[in-house]
């Protein structure tokens, strides 16, 4: 087989492909490799297509598997190493082989015989198509399986031009956001640029040093940044767009990331497990509106929800109901969004995050928006809980600096949010924490 | 709990919410004053609010935690809700028992 992937990166011979953790590789060992994975694939004498855990992280040896396989029509499920859910997740996705792949070596072993029954994963193998299989995580029940056809998203970046751009991947290499980056780089001969670990220093660290051009992040992780200290013009003069996604991104914060970002451009991406990465367009910088770009995708709103029909998009779950996909096609994210008069989108969160106090009805966002523009708030959370009087009103966390005494924080809180929402929204009780765990919207999407 | 330290409890989160909602007659409360109703000068939202920070402030002294909002609270034939004398009846009642 002669994958045009491969041979796009004869081309770039010796260009940087990855770099940070696990040592430089250029794009010469990843078709080296690239030969001795397609040896030991051989080895195993496959008839028919298989599953393949494979298990690691970013590093050379996972994306050239992740080629390999696709290259063979296989399916893949990327599990991060060290997943406490691997041994389930690996059972419902039915691996017949484990890859243990570290940064430059793997060790290949045999886990299960399992035949492929469902009708989506057949229909790949039919089309002789590789497919990636994910897992989403809902607001209740077991993460929902997800098989999404492997070669289209590839395919996609097949007719973009080569940039050599220096890309930071912070996002879950077993998450679509972070498979998207990894395609999105090492199709177009991009240097993938993989940190230490994900602490403020070593991001940093990682930007500056290996001239860094483009950061792919979500709000809470640009919060931590932001909030580090760490920031400098120096340090990031080689950044020239962040983007955010995969959580609600509150206005106030998108400003605090502008001032720590000064001259950055900034730009909303949206995606889902079940369609894919969609191709979007921010109205600003400094706005969280943006409008989908994407010519081969349709959208529209139900009841405030975000609905998809997307060309990338999955037809159904392989393990349970699919009362998120309509007879006819669409896709109902469970995203709560607001149009503006030019038909720009802002989403405000997940429709089950909605507050309903004593009929009134707001968003999370709404509330951590403000409680973020107050001094001595570092972060924080806003949800719902229950009340006899009004059936729901407005809870808090907030993490504050350590300065603040929290009793005269909290009355700061409520008496800023006085000034700015009415009543119903400002939050009756607030607690403090150390951490908000770094999901601002305890629900949101986990692409 | 004794009933003064619960009225103490509550004038003195009634004065902090009133200077919060710039309220002078909530900062001049006394037992009579009505907390919810025709009279009142709290809304729904300021009851529940008091009501919230004083849960907080039992949770602290007390080290116990209770709900004072509540099915049980709501069906009392008189509401723990109508004045600072129901309501500092109700938490000694609601204290005492969940101690016990």
């Amino acid at each position: 087989m002669n994958s045009w992937i491969k041979i796009r990166w004869k081309s770039f011979s010796n260009q940087p492909a990855l770099a940070g953790r696990g040592g430089d590789i250029a794009y010469s060992d990843l078709v080296t490799l690239w030969d001795e994975a397609v040896v030991d694939l051989e080895k195993l004498n496959l008839k028919t297509a298989t599953t393949f855990g494979l298990i690691g992280n970013y590093s050379a040896a996972t994306v050239v598997w992740m080629m390999v396989l696709e290259d063979a029509g296989h399916l893949i499920v990327p599990l991060l190493a060290g997943d406490e859910e691997s041994s389930r997740k690996l059972s419902s996705a039915g691996a017949t082989y484990l890859i243990f792949a570290n940064s430059r070596t793997w060790n290949i072993k045999h886990q299960s015989n399992v035949e492929h029954q469902h009708p989506f994963v057949l229909e790949l193998i039919e089309k002789k198509q590789s497919g990636v299989i994910l897992f989403s995580s809902g607001t209740s029940g077991p993460a929902k399986l997800i098989v999404q056809n492997f070669s289209d998203l590839l395919n996609v970046h097949k007719s973009k031009r080569p940039h050599r751009l220096s890309i930071l991947v912070v996002l879950a290499y077993d998450h679509i956001g972070g498979i998207n980056t990894l395609l999105e780089t090492l199709s177009s001969g991009g240097l993938m640029v993989i940190p230490e670990d994900k602490s403020p220093a070593k991001i940093i660290e990682a930007i500056e040093r290996y001239k860094v051009t483009i950061l792919p992040a979500s709000p809470s992780f640009l919060n931590l940044l932001a909030l580090s200290g760490l920031v400098t013009s120096e340090k990031i003069k080689s950044l020239h767009l962040i983007t955010y996604g995969t959580e609600p991104m509150p206005e106030t914060l998108l400003e605090r990331i502008r001032l720590t970002f000064p001259g950055k451009r900034l730009k909303q991406t949206f995606g889902t497990t079940e369609t894919g990465i969609l191709r979007t367009e921010s109205v600003g910088s400094g706005s969280n509106f943006f409008r989908f770009s994407d010519p081969e995708l349709q959208w529209k709103i139900i009841d405030d929800e975000l609905w998809l029909k997307s060309t990338t998009q999955i037809k159904g779950y392989l393990n349970t109901p699919n009362q998120n996909f309509t007879e006819d096609g669409w896709f109902r994210t469970g995203d709560r969004v607001e149009v503006d008069s030019t038909g720009n989108i802002r989403i405000l969160g997940r429709m089950g995050d909605a507050i309903n106090v004593g009929g009134n009805k707001l968003m999370p966002i709404e509330v951590e928006s403000v409680m973020l523009d107050v001094p001595g708030v570092i972060d924080c959370r806003a949800f719902g809980v229950p009340n006899a009087l009004l059936g729901h009103v407005v809870a808090a966390e907030v993490v504050g600096s350590s300065d603040q005494n929290h009793e005269s924080l909290r009355a700061s809180i409520r008496q800023f949010c006085r000034t700015r929402l009415p009543a119903y929204k400002v939050p009756v009780s607030i607690n403090f924490v150390t951490s908000i765990m770094g999901d601002r919207l305890k629900k949101s999407r986990t692409n | 709990m004794t009933r003064p330290e619960s009225i103490a409890l509550i004038l003195k989160r009634i004065q902090i919410l009133g200077a919060e909602l710039a309220k002078p007659e909530l900062c001049q409360a006394t037992e009579a004053t009505k907390l919810f109703g025709e009279s009142s000068s709290l809304d729904s939202m300021g009851l529940v609010t008091l009501i919230a920070d004083l849960e907080e402030d039992i949770r602290q002294q007390y080290k116990i935690s209770v709900t004072l909002v509540d099915e049980k609270a709501m069906s009392r034939l008189t509401s723990p809700f109508r004045s600072v004398h129901h309501l500092a009846d109700y938490i000694t009642l609601v204290v005492n028992d969940t101690k016990s």
